[in-house]
């Protein structure tokens, strides 16, 4: 069981004993890791290796982040926010009591973090070693994101956004929205956020206009969005297709997206988007996981047995491998570079 | 995966509800429950079943005031079915100023909830000593009654015979429909708790003859009550539908809980159909038997009812 199996060329597949809810690379892409239902975490060494398995939580690992000098950084539903060592050793960073650490975001060179607490939002400089706290926000934080030069904060809840000025402490600005939004997402170059809402909708936001392109009527909720690595196109999930909203063109009238690999059985539910080529992994709630292309629009799945909603998707941040989770347990990992060599 | 039976626990403050909830968690019935209580709540074991939740009420953009949702209990239910190790069910706990509406709702109108979940039955604990003072002065206490799919009547051997009587009286005037089991410090069997599948469809197959003795049970208290339809003739469904639609959209505030089972003509099976304020599911339930007599019967309950205008409606939708 420990050993992984080879599915087709460059994919590697492991079962894990339990959920896995996010997966993560480690800063030097040499390790990917699993934060799993069962409140460990399965560490893994690349390419092959057999899972390492820590006991972090008492509960669920809800959060999960590499640690830019090694480790990761996780967070659970027992409101313990923890510092696992490449060795294994666990340490206490803090300890929000009765809160689920269940949104965690990190600047591109690893240098700031927040997770949510509650309607609160902790944030590490692991630079400097210090932790703050931001909030209360009008409601419980929903998703939380880091602008790309890592600047700006923004945190979703019931009823807008908020954004906090990463650099200099302050009020921060409350974009108003309605509802419940979710999953936020910066564009590369920062001038746009998109997130999710509760009532199947996406709305885009140009930062300095503060004009709002939003589109309702999605076949489900869309919980994770993700913007192409030129910025170009935004995706989201809670489609039956691969759905690329070009941008600003949406701001127009009459916007048209590119639609492809229709899937009428099922619905996206994860989904992450390469960070430096334009490819994006899509995984549906039957199990199948895409591998969109996004210059020729055109998609084809991996070769994972269906059954299952895949729960966590991950590229590392050189994009050359992909980390995939099922909720059967199932741990996928594609090396690109092995799998297109294959042909 | 199958859906988690999910049980909602009401009841006014004092009623027993934690004692229970401690009872839940701490007996040996070999069963695996999670509950979710809230945040201010008194529970007093720490246990990693037991969630915490700070009750997060918003309206849905769909214009309908009474669309409204929980979203903590989106999110709590969502991870606590992700955990590993499988759960025989999800019990939630609600403030004793708390209105269930929004949690029943949340479980019609989340689509990721609805389908991993299953909403079990909405039980609420009701102190059969001090119920009478709070119907008289809680608004909240009238409302969780009348929400229940059972209703816990306990400490009655803290009331005398009279007393009792008083208490399931003034229980069956607010709710005809609900099952009520009396108890003694919460000594109630799990299973009458946590497996009611009280709003599972195939499940309804009759309402009960008593609440539809009609009028029997006004009461002076309050403006809350139960309006009974029933006929012998079948119901032509496009016309019922839509005049459920546009009578739940227009009144649903009001409505608190409605439930029927329908005879359509041609039709092997009963069609059945429940709701909360404007929020209504229908579908086929059991077949009718052979030597039954197919009638069609539907309740409605809540706050200023027009019993005629509701008579008048439900026979334009009949087969003549």
């Amino acid at each position: 069981m420990a050993a992984p199996s080879l599915l087709s060329p460059g994919l590697w597949q492991w079962t894990l004993p339990a959920y896995p809810e996010r997966a993560v690379f480690t800063q030097d892409g040499a390790g990917v890791a699993f934060a799993l239902g069962d409140g460990r975490i399965a560490a893994i060494d690349l390419p092959g290796g057999e899972p390492r398995f820590i006991p972090v939580h008492r509960g669920s690992c809800l959060s999960l982040a590499a640690h830019p000098a090694g480790g990761f950084i996780s967070g659970g539903d027992d409101g313990l926010l923890a510092y696992t060592a490449p060795g294994g050793t666990v340490d206490e960073i803090t300890r929000a009591k009765g809160q689920w650490l269940e949104h965690m975001t990190c600047a591109a060179d690893g240098s700031t973090l927040a997770v949510s607490a509650g309607k609160e939002v902790i944030v590490l400089d692991l630079a400097a070693g210090s932790l703050a706290t931001l909030g209360p926000h009008p409601a419980q934080v929903s998703g939380l994101a880091l602008s790309p030069a890592g600047g700006v904060l923004a945190a979703t809840h019931v009823g807008g956004i908020t954004l906090w000025d990463m650099d200099q402490a302050g009020e921060p600005v409350h974009l108003e929205l309605r509802g419940l939004n979710l999953a936020p997402a910066f564009s590369p170059g920062g001038e746009y956020l998109a997130c999710g809402h509760q009532e199947n909708a996406v709305n885009i936001i140009d930062l300095a206009s503060r004009n709002v392109f939003g589109l309702s009527g999605l076949p489900a909720k869309p919980g994770s969005l993700a913007w192409s690595h030129d910025g170009r196109f935004l995706l989201h999930s809670g489609t039956k297709a691969v759905i690329c909203w070009p941008v600003p063109d949406c701001f127009k009238e009459n916007p048209a997206p590119v639609a492809f690999s229709v899937r009428e059985e099922s619905r996206m539910c994860a989904l992450d988007a390469n960070p430096r080529i334009p490819f994006a992994a899509c995984g549906f709630d039957d199990g199948t996981v895409l591998l969109a292309e996004l210059k020729r629009f055109a998609a084809f799945p991996l070769d994972i047995e269906p059954g299952y909603p895949v729960s966590a998707l991950a590229w590392s941040a050189l994009g050359l491998h992909l980390a995939c989770g099922l909720e059967d347990g199932r741990a996928v990992l594609l090396d690109l570079g092995e799998m297109l060599a294959a042909g | 995966m199958l859906p988690i039976p999910v049980t909602v626990l009401t009841g006014y403050l004092g009623a027993g509800k934690t004692t229970l909830l401690n009872r839940i968690l701490t007996e040996n019935h070999g069963k695996r429950y999670a509950v979710i209580v809230n945040e201010f709540g008194e529970v007093g074991i720490d246990n990693e079943l037991v969630a915490h939740s700070d009750e997060e009420i918003f309206e849905m953009n769909n214009g309908c005031i009474c669309c409204t949702v929980r979203g903590d209990l989106i999110r709590m239910v969502g991870g606590l079915i992700r955990r590993k190790g499988g759960l025989d069910g999800v019990l939630i706990e609600t403030t004793g100023l708390a209105d269930p509406a929004p949690v029943i709702q949340t479980f019609f109108l989340d689509q990721e909830t609805k389908e991993r979940t299953s909403l079990d039955s909405v039980v609420t604990m009701v102190d059969a000593r001090h119920f009478e003072d709070q119907l008289g002065q809680s608004r909240e206490a009238r409302e969780q009654v009348v929400f229940a799919d059972a209703v816990i009547l306990n400490k009655i051997d803290l009331v005398d015979e009279a007393g009792l009587d008083r208490a399931l009286e003034a229980v069956r005037a607010l709710n005809p429909r609900a099952e009520i089991l009396p108890a003694s410090r919460c000594d109630v069997p799990l299973a009458k708790v946590l497996d009611r599948r009280s709003f599972d469809l195939m499940r309804l197959l009759d309402i009960e003859p008593d609440l539809l003795a009609g009028g029997k049970h006004e009461h002076s208290l309050d403006e809350i009550q139960s309006v009974a339809l029933i006929s012998d003739k079948p119901v032509n469904f496009e016309k019922f539908r839509d005049w459920i639609g546009q009578y739940l959209n227009a009144h649903g505030q009001h409505v608190y809980r409605c439930k029927g089972i329908l005879n359509l003509p041609g039709e092997s099976q009963r069609l059945v159909f429940q709701g909360v304020h404007m929020l209504v599911e229908m579908g086929f339930g059991q077949p009718w038997k052979d030597a039954e007599s197919r009638s069609s019967k539907a309740v409605f309950i809540g706050r200023n009812l027009d019993r005629l205008a509701l008579q008048i409606a439900f026979r334009a939708c009949l087969v003549n």
